[in-house]
């Protein structure tokens, strides 16, 4: 503590001499990093690709919770990766002050993807917790930006972890805390395996404070989970009647389900749907934005009505809701799933008549999907050729 | 070589993505501000106080007092998207369903109160290795 150093305005790198600046811990936390980003991205991708398929893409329709767990491990692991990019950040934060500031035009592309790479991390992360927090303080759409963004991230990683690929090696290779080859005076604040239990103990409580809108067990802890997983007829709800402007419409009498196929139509009352075999099935409702909620849903198999107009076993089926404006009012559901015993119109939920947030007079329930394609309030099922 | 060639056709791709599907002058303060607000005063700020705690605590609460500041502001950082319940709609109570500000209290609560259960072991700790030395 005699060494009383003047402190510089802007500061150089070498000014910075806590323990903590190290690139053995920068390599851990790094690495950690690397994995949530790769978790997110591909879990990320798997939502899109079920969203919006291209021609190559299926997904299965078991297991019935996949999605639950694929889309809850996005949002969980993008979760985690806020405290991990801070600390990661804060071990290298010296190497912004590196002087001169560019040394070759190497160099220069390096520190310019490194700013891409921390710009693009930062975007991904605050823009998906505020989107699952419902708060859009922007004017672009979240998820084509986000999905854009996210390879501009996962493309800068890449290039960083083939920059840094020698210094990697030799950091995760030696023991976080050996000191041999610390140089002089860099011996000051907490110890590094201090620092990364520190950065594991901000991943966990961030985790745990979150993750009970996925985790059943865990509801009780995370107080800070956008919902308790609490709702109508005990499941949340992401878009109310209200909001989808289906309250009169869902409630009309004169409500008639249109199911049409290339062959013929049929036009069904709420006491004729009533009136066709019930299935039963346990299901989850599982939102893009990583809550689910698993529910017993009762009602026709979407493969009865598809029957009922004579459609075949091998289209794929739409639903279209009441909704009338959105993005989100109407869905296609594979053949795969069309035919398969648990997708169902649903009249019912946990024994009781679908509440109008919930979809009344039917909705739209199959396995292993993102609940935004589960479209509620159906008016029209079109059987495609 | 191999992995920095992937790498920076991803990020043409992305950067494509964005030119084709969003304004990337909408994006840009959202890609570039948290990095400017982080490196002008998120990282001096706590890096500042990770050197202070250092050079005004107690060797037997450095540690506790690390973890707890990293504890802090990783649940801060999270209780921010839903501290002032922003998103809440009227017509749905299920979204933004608990009081966030108590959430958040219990969460700084209880790790302050470990850090300072953490820190009164270590001293006894300490002293008793100083008293059998």
């Amino acid at each position: 503590m005699s060494d009383r150093r003047q402190l510089r305005v802007p500061p150089r790198e070498e000014d910075f001499r806590g323990r903590l600046h190290d690139e053995r811990i920068a390599a851990r936390l790094g690495a950690a990093l690397g994995i949530a980003f790769a978790i997110c991205f591909v879990t990320g991708l798997i939502s899109h690709g079920i969203q919006q398929p291209p021609w190559w893409f299926t997904w299965p329709t078991r297991p019935v919770n996949l999605y639950r767990v694929t889309q809850g491990l996005h949002v969980i692991t993008g979760i985690a990766s806020i405290p991990l990019l801070l600390a990661k950040l804060a071990t290298v934060y010296p190497r912004l002050f590196a002087w001169p500031p560019v040394r070759s035009a190497p160099h220069a592309l390096e520190r310019a993807s490194v700013l891409v790479l921390v710009g693009a991390a930062f975007f991904e992360l605050i823009t998906g917790l505020l989107n699952i927090a419902h708060w859009y303080p922007w004017a672009f759409f979240f998820p084509t930006a986000h999905f854009a963004v996210a390879w501009i991230a996962v493309g800068a990683i890449l290039v960083h972890i083939a920059v840094k690929l020698p210094v990697i090696r030799r950091a995760l290779g030696e023991d976080v805390d050996a000191s041999t080859d610390d140089t002089p005076g860099s011996n000051e604040g907490p110890s590094r395996r201090l620092f990364l239990l520190a950065a594991g103990a901000g991943v966990a409580a961030v985790v745990l404070a979150t993750a009970g809108a996925t985790v059943p067990w865990l509801r009780r802890v995370s107080v800070l989970a956008v919902r308790t997983g609490d709702g109508p007829q005990g499941v949340p709800v992401n878009k109310s009647a209200v909001a989808a402007g289906v309250i009169d419409s869902a409630s009309d009498p004169a409500y008639r389900l249109e199911v049409v196929s290339p062959e013929r139509t049929a036009s069904l009352t709420l006491d004729d749907l009533r009136g066709m075999p019930q299935t039963e099935a346990s299901l989850p409702i599982a939102c893009v934005e990583g809550w689910s909620a698993s529910a017993t849903w009762q009602g026709v198999r979407v493969r009865d009505l598809v029957e009922l107009v004579g459609g075949s076993s091998e289209s794929d089926v739409r639903f279209v809701s009441l909704q009338a404006s959105g993005l989100y009012g109407s869905s296609v559901l594979p053949a795969l799933h069309a035919r398969d015993d648990l997708s169902l119109l649903a009249l019912r939920i946990n024994g009781e008549e679908l509440d109008l947030d919930h979809g009344f007079p039917c909705r739209l329930i199959a396995s292993n999907r993102p609940g935004v394609l589960q479209t509620k309030w159906v008016q029209r099922i079109e059987v495609q050729a | 070589m191999a992995l920095a060639s992937v790498g920076v056709i991803l990020m043409a791709f992305g950067g494509w993505l964005v030119v084709r599907d969003s304004d990337p002058l909408q994006l840009a303060p959202w890609i570039l501000g948290p990095v400017f607000i982080h490196d002008a005063i998120i990282a001096p700020l706590l890096l500042g106080l990770v050197w202070l705690g250092h050079r005004v605590l107690p060797h037997y609460a450095q540690g506790p007092a690390l973890v707890a500041l990293i504890v802090c502001v990783a649940v801060t950082a999270v209780a921010g998207s839903v501290l002032t319940r922003a998103g809440a709609r009227p017509d749905n109570p299920s979204l933004l369903d608990r009081n966030y500000v108590a959430g958040w209290l219990l969460a700084i609560s209880l790790t302050l109160v470990a850090a300072g259960i953490a820190t009164a072991v270590n001293r006894r700790r300490s002293l008793r290795s100083g008293r059998t030395s």
